[in-house]
């Protein structure tokens, strides 16, 4: 489970930099790749560094990190991009997972969440905190869109829905596999459709989707 | 002996009429003066109340882009390297080689960090919310009102007609101040229950309808407070109007207009 993971860290303020890269050093299963002070610096070192998961924060000079976001996903879909930023209301979060963000974390969480969040991210491709994932559900959720109708607009089978919902419970491919009777392959198979008949770029755009259809509650 | 008398009355009559004419020109002469002279300063009024219009515009814009300076430094600045501290001490708290009391102290300084993010945060959104400017005045409005929800006792409705566009930033920060400033009059004044509000985008401008269910404005009408005061200038600066509503109806309401002029953000 401890595969070795690359982190790149975007932040204007070196300090907070220096002391978030040394509790990740402090985990052999993490190493930081790359520092960066603002989006532009993050985007030059990118492609030297290779990183699995990005710590972004939002407010940089320069590029800020919306602009990074933006730009990063025009052209890679797989680098996991995890927001850390002081900006607590609904709308930056909600922008920031429809941008294709997988995660979105505030900056005075613990220690223990940050690292949760990055384990998250890389195995999981998304990850909602406690608070953030209930201003979502209290933010998103579009009363006029009901789980019934998303069976017809999105074409959506039963057997989907149910693997969506499995998605959102935090399961893994193997459990859902283990839950529905089926292969992990073919649950593979389901998250791909899912994804192409939500138009969402990753899970945390799959999971956004359920939310705002209310096939999730909080 | 005739053509004298007729002279004479000829003679009279004619410098009757020219007296007359004389007059007629006097009065001529001064209703036009009078007229050019009220024009005049009628466009000397219009002058000043458009240099004050200025002015009251330029204190606001400089009170705001100091206020947006400070909302920005504490939250982003000062919140994060709080937010930094308290995750280095944290860290060291779950550090295996640090005594029981030494754990303790740690988490007593972290508590005290959260709080000062808290305020932190709390302080920079009471002097500009940052989702104004990046999310426009619906967004700003809601989260204003959120924390002030206290159903059943106390409920605010805000209901949007039409889309809403983003306008220019002063109007959309003057709105929103408006509103605040009304709720604050609400809240303290009028035990009210409830409060709609209203906003309408229209094509050429934007009006927003405030009532609530409380025991009208005459108190803070009979002794202007500072807040009436604010909403007047706002509106000015906006060159919009603004008209209370009718007392006999129950509790207060407001109805006001501010002319468009839509910004692409």
């Amino acid at each position: 489970m401890n595969a070795h993971i690359r982190i790149a860290l975007a932040d204007d303020h070196r300090l907070i930099r220096s002391g978030m890269k040394s509790i990740l050093n402090s985990y052999p299963h993490f190493e930081v790749v790359q520092e960066a002070a603002n989006g532009q610096e993050l985007l030059d070192g990118l492609e030297s560094s290779r990183p699995d998961v990005i710590l972004l924060d939002l407010e940089m000079p320069v590029l800020t990190g919306k602009e990074a976001l933006e730009t990063i996903r025009k052209g890679n879909q797989l680098i996991k991009i995890l927001i850390l930023t002081m900006h607590q209301s609904n709308a930056f979060i909600v922008q920031m997972m429809e941008l294709g963000a997988n995660g979105y974390l505030l900056k005075d969480c613990d220690p223990d969440e940050v690292i949760r969040a990055i384990e998250k991210v890389y195995h999981q491709d998304y990850y909602f905190s406690e608070k953030v994932s209930r201003a979502m559900l209290g933010g998103i959720t579009d009363p006029g869109l009901k789980a019934t109708s998303l069976l017809k607009s999105h074409g959506l089978n039963e057997r989907e829905v149910e693997v969506l919902r499995l998605i959102c419970e935090e399961k893994t491919t193997l459990e859902i596999g283990e839950t529905l009777f089926l292969s992990p392959k073919t649950i593979e198979g389901y998250r791909k459709t899912l994804l192409e008949k939500t138009d969402a770029r990753n899970m945390a755009g799959l999971v956004l989707f359920a939310v705002k259809y209310g096939l999730v509650e909080a | 002996m005739g053509t004298q008398e007729s002279d004479i009355i000829l003679i009279f009559i004619s410098s009757a009429l020219i007296t007359v004419i004389l007059a007629a020109l006097v009065v001529v002469f001064v209703v036009v003066y009078q007229k050019k002279n009220v024009a005049q300063k009628l466009q000397l009024q219009e002058l000043e109340n458009s240099r004050q219009r200025q002015m009251l515009q330029a204190t606001i814009e400089g009170q705001e882009r100091e206020r947006k300076r400070l909302a920005k430094e504490l939250h982003d600045g000062i919140g994060s390297l709080l937010s930094g501290l308290k995750l280095n001490l944290s860290y060291q708290q779950g550090n295996a080689g640090i005594s029981k009391d030494q754990a303790s102290f740690l988490a007593e300084a972290c508590e005290m960090i959260q709080e000062s993010i808290t305020a932190v945060r709390t302080a920079s959104h009471n002097l500009l919310p940052a989702t104004l400017e990046s999310f426009g005045l619906v967004q700003a409005l809601q989260e204003c009102i959120e924390p002030l929800q206290k159903p059943p006792s106390f409920f605010i409705h805000l209901s949007i007609t039409g889309e809403p566009l983003r306008f220019s930033s002063e109007a959309e920060l003057g709105l929103l101040r408006v509103v605040q400033e009304l709720l604050q009059n609400t809240i303290r004044h009028s035990g009210a229950t409830r409060v709609n509000i209203d906003l309408r985008f229209v094509s050429e401008h934007i009006r927003l309808l405030y009532a609530d269910n409380g025991s009208g404005f005459s108190l803070a009408m009979n002794q202007p407070g500072l807040g009436i005061k604010n909403i007047y200038s706002r509106i000015e600066a906006l060159q919009g109007e603004i008209e209370f509503g009718n007392q006999s109806v129950q509790g207060f309401s407001a109805s006001i207009q501010i002319p468009l002029t839509i910004s692409t953000p």
